[in-house]
């Protein structure tokens, strides 16, 4: 996958992202996708196979963004075919489910694994899927709070069902991505004044190829 | 015409080197180097392109041809058509092997393929058929109990049952929710009982869903998934990092390229990859994203021609959708193929569109063997890396190799990760390749003393070992450990294997003893060495004799003199030939003995050396050298080899009631046993000597 816009699209939106959930199996991955691009529930959801994606546009800080979302198999043996996805992420979430200690305590390997395949400078959020099953929860809020700041990512609880926050977690991961970017661009910008006129291309391709 | 055309665009000196290079893939085999060109691009490209040309890859197009013989093809379908409309020869051919099971279905397949190209399989005779050409019905009634064996094991460890609990929740079946799913999850199980090493894979639930909808009896249903999973796909389709759906993804894209060049520029332009969509339908064999009528003729296709039908029905759906693909932009344009391919019913034109392509399935075999030699050194490439990061910590496991699907390495993980309190990182899965030995085993365990390397030790230490065990009530430091830990999920099975393991260990620590006293104090290390795994098959015996004897302890110590002498006289018989030791005549040695104490009609021994067989003949307790598994193999040992071995010891001791007759300890032990352990190592071996003959129909 490559992860340069398209260039008739581009007059469409200012921004593409992308964006990929992962997480154990089970954890409701794609009903958050779901409930956040088709604004749908169903209580079981059929199991996801490789990988499958939802395209959503918003419109964030007066820009146009067209959210590309990968959903992922949470089975470890998709790893193989889920990590290519991870390379030409802007985004990655990491996904558990407040009332399965097992996926809250795999969250660590997830992230090992964001480590190895994804790019350095990857945005990364951590989400506690459920959260409206209270009498069911194993894993509380604190804890979640806790490993997030441990992993230096932000944090945020969730529910696909009462679609709680699920909104605001994909604008907040859209937001991180955005400043970013526009971090990147500046910097880009200030390459570029040092750089005298006629200087070789080469490096200048080589020094955006971060962005986008 | 294709080749010149080559010719013209390569030089001449290129040609001979590529040939000598496939001249090493041949010769030498050596597999890795040939590997190592492929994944120099440039080399890699022009290769490929070189081999499709000599294997014939390229896939007839009807277009190409002239109009003349598509004129002609159609008189000729028309005259079949009507032939096949009541086809006696394929009627009587489906009695024939519903009564005759035994008989092989080769034949079957090829006149299945011949209805099949002329005209849609009637639905009458739909089950009938996908029994027999799967080869599931062979199976049903080869060993009627076997299923029932499976699903009324108690105490298995599943390792897979969370994520098959889960997944049941998730199918939605047409009719009779909760008795199906009930089916849908006892098959699922029972299958990762029979395989462990295939275990379960999301998408199965799917399979097995479409083929209860279609009203095959659970035990149908299962072996049909048996034949599917271990006989028509690749073996290595589903297991471990699915090696196998990996190969098939790029061979598809190769495919698409020569079948339809203007789909796969577009996509190569888009810069979309066709694995994404593929997958899905790969994994679940087109169940899920395909209308019933259409998925029916399908898998007609896949009993009939094998794994070569889902490319062929990839390859047509890509075609249906040409229009939508060329005009779509971006990725939305997968969206639109799932939509079309989701709504698409005219499963008489897809029936003929199935019929006419062709796909070598040989070179597709090839291709595939390429790519997994590829992928396997990619793989290593990222192992190396892994284990470098590895290496801080545990230096002394760099060159493990165990699978994690197999039991004994769960628990190995789980006793690190108590242990050490560090992170395990989770990609050590990647690093199996083979199923791990039983000595792979011992040699993590240090804290068992006889696999140490050391000839000599101290019967101090043994001593506080056996004080400890004692104190904490026969179950030793690192099992209460890992009782506390999965308090929820405690497999009772290997606890007490683990109990077996160090009774045996003291046994075996007795043994050395008496071996190192009667043999010369400077014995070489390959001696040691050899020495080491004939104590292993001997303990195994030993405790065999131990299970079986626990109620008459005055037997037992009997026996077991009897053994010790045996044991002295071997090893003075042995003397000399000790270097030389292997399995293979350690069984012969057995079997002789077994001869000579029938024919002194002593009946003791020969029941405690039948017990002692029943192990030995198990490959997963004494590991069997890789030669003997694939001969196994070869035999296609379909039954439970353990009942096999009673029956023939049975008639062998003129006993017509076996289950009277045997030691009642040893009848139990049949009753549990599961074949579980035997197929783990027939049906999986190491990747790299993956053969390609089971993949062929």
């Amino acid at each position: 996958m490559n992860n340069t816009p398209y260039q008739e699209q581009s007059q469409e939106y200012d921004h593409l992202f992308k964006l990929v959930l992962i997480g154990n199996s089970g954890v409701g991955k794609s009903c958050m996708l779901m409930r956040y691009a088709e604004n749908t529930f169903t209580q079981n959801f059929y199991n996801t196979i490789g990988v499958d994606f939802k395209i959503k546009t918003i419109n964030l800080q007066g820009k146009q963004i067209k959210l590309q979302i990968w959903d992922t198999a949470g089975q470890d043996r998709f790893k193989t075919i889920t990590t290519n996805y991870y390379r030409g992420a802007h985004g990655i979430v990491v996904v558990y489910d407040v009332t399965d200690r097992l996926s809250f305590e795999n969250v660590k390997t997830w992230m090992s694994e964001i480590e190895k395949y994804a790019q350095e400078n990857v945005c990364k959020l951590l989400i506690g899927n459920k959260s409206d099953l209270s009498d069911k929860r194993t894993v509380s809020t604190e804890e979640g709070q806790q490993l997030a700041s441990s992993l230096k990512i932000k944090f945020i609880e969730t529910s696909a069902k009462n679609s709680n926050n699920i909104d605001s977690a994909f604008e907040s991961m859209a937001q991180d991505v955005l400043i970013r970017i526009s971090d990147i661009k500046t910097q880009q910008d200030n390459e570029r004044r040092r750089l005298k006129p006629g200087v070789n291309v080469n490096e200048q391709k080589s020094s955006s190829e971060g962005c986008c | 015409m294709k080749q010149s055309q080559f010719l013209l665009n390569n030089k001449i000196g290129e040609q001979q080197h590529k040939e000598s290079v496939i001249e090493k893939y041949y010769k030498l085999k050596k597999p890795q180097q040939l590997a190592e060109i492929a994944l120099d691009k440039s080399e890699s490209d022009s290769f490929f392109r070189w081999r499709r040309y000599r294997q014939s890859i390229l896939i007839y197009f009807n277009r190409y041809k002239s109009d003349k013989q598509n004129i002609q093809k159609n008189q000729e379908f028309k005259e079949q058509a009507k032939y096949s409309a009541n086809n006696e020869q394929f009627q009587s051919i489906l009695k024939q092997h519903t009564e005759n099971t035994t008989s092989s279905n080769k034949k079957f397949r090829k006149i299945l393929k011949n209805t099949l190209s002329r005209k849609l399989l009637d639905e009458r005779y739909r089950k009938r058929t996908w029994m027999i050409a799967s080869n599931a019905i062979m199976n049903k009634n080869q060993d009627m109990s076997y299923y029932k064996q499976l699903k009324d094991t108690k105490d298995f460890p599943d390792y897979h049952i969370n994520a098959i609990n889960q997944d049941v929740q998730r199918t939605i079946f047409n009719q009779n929710k909760e008795e199906m799913s009930q089916k849908l999850r006892d098959i699922l199980i029972c299958y990762q009982r029979r395989n462990p090493v295939i275990g379960y894979c999301q998408g199965m639930n799917y399979i097995v869903c479409f083929l209860l909808d279609l009203q095959f009896s659970e035990e149908e249903t299962f072996w049909i998934l048996v034949q599917v999973l271990e006989n028509i796909l690749p073996i290595d389709f589903f297991p471990n990092f699915m090696l196998g759906l990996l190969c098939d993804l790029k061979i598809f894209n190769d495919l698409l390229k020569y079948y339809n060049n203007k789909i796969w520029k577009k996509f190569q332009e888009v810069q979309i990859d066709t694995s994404i969509i593929l997958t899905h339908w790969l994994v679940c064999l087109f169940t899920n994203s395909v209308k019933k009528q259409v998925l029916e003729v399908i898998w007609d296709h896949l009993f009939a021609k094998g794994s070569v039908a889902l490319f062929k029905a990839s390859l047509l759906f890509f075609d249906i959708c040409q229009e939508e693909i060329l005009q779509g932009k971006g990725i939305e344009i997968l969206n639109k193929i799932e939509e079309k391919i989701r709504n698409y019913d005219d499963c008489v034109t897809f029936n003929q569109k199935m019929g006419k392509i062709y796909i070598s399935k040989k070179s597709i075999n090839v291709l595939r063997d390429l790519y997994r030699q590829i992928f396997h050194l990619e793989i290593e490439k990222d192992q190396e890396k892994i284990r470098s990061r590895l290496r801080q910590f545990y230096i002394k496991r760099q060159n493990i190799k165990c699978n994690l699907e197999w039991p004994i390495c769960h628990h190995y993980l789980e006793r690190e990760k108590l242990i050490q309190e560090k992170d395990f990182d989770h990609f050590i899965l990647r690093e199996k390749i083979l199923p791990p030995q039983i000595t792979d085993y011992y040699s993590l365990r240090e804290d068992i003393p006889y696999n140490n390397g050391h000839q000599n030790i101290n019967l101090g230490q043994m001593q506080q070992q056996n004080q400890q065990f004692d104190e904490t009530n026969n179950i030793s430091d690192f099992d209460i450990s890992h009782l506390e830990a999965n308090k929820n999920n405690v497999n009772i099975t290997q606890l007490e294997r683990d109990l077996q393991i160090h009774e045996i260990s003291q046994i075996a620590e007795k043994y050395k003893q008496q071996q190192n006293q009667n043999q010369n104090d400077g014995s070489p290390l390959l001696a040691e060495t050899i020495q080491k795994e004939q104590y292993q098959e001997k303990e195994f015996a030993e405790e065999e004799i131990k299970e079986n004897n626990q109620s008459p302890p005055k037997e037992q110590q009997q026996e077991q003199q009897q053994q010790k002498k045996q044991q002295q006289e071997q090893e003075q018989e042995n003397e000399n030939e000790n270097i030389n030791y292997d399995f293979v005549s350690f069984l012969d040695e057995i079997d002789l003995k077994f001869n000579n104490d029938k024919a002194n009609n002593n009946q003791k021994t020969s029941s405690s050396l039948s017990d002692e067989l029943f192990i030995m003949r198990t490959p997963h307790i004494c590991h069997l050298k890789d030669q003997e598994v694939n001969n196994l193999y070869d035999q296609k040992v379909e039954q439970n080899p353990l009942q096999q071995y009673i029956q023939s010891l049975s008639e062998n001791n003129g006993l017509n009631n076996k289950e009277d007759q045997l030691p009642p300890q040893s009848v139990q032990f049949i009753k549990n046993f599961t074949p579980r352990e035997v197929f783990s190592e027939l049906v999986f071996r190491d990747v790299s000597s993956y053969d390609s003959q089971f993949d062929e129909l």
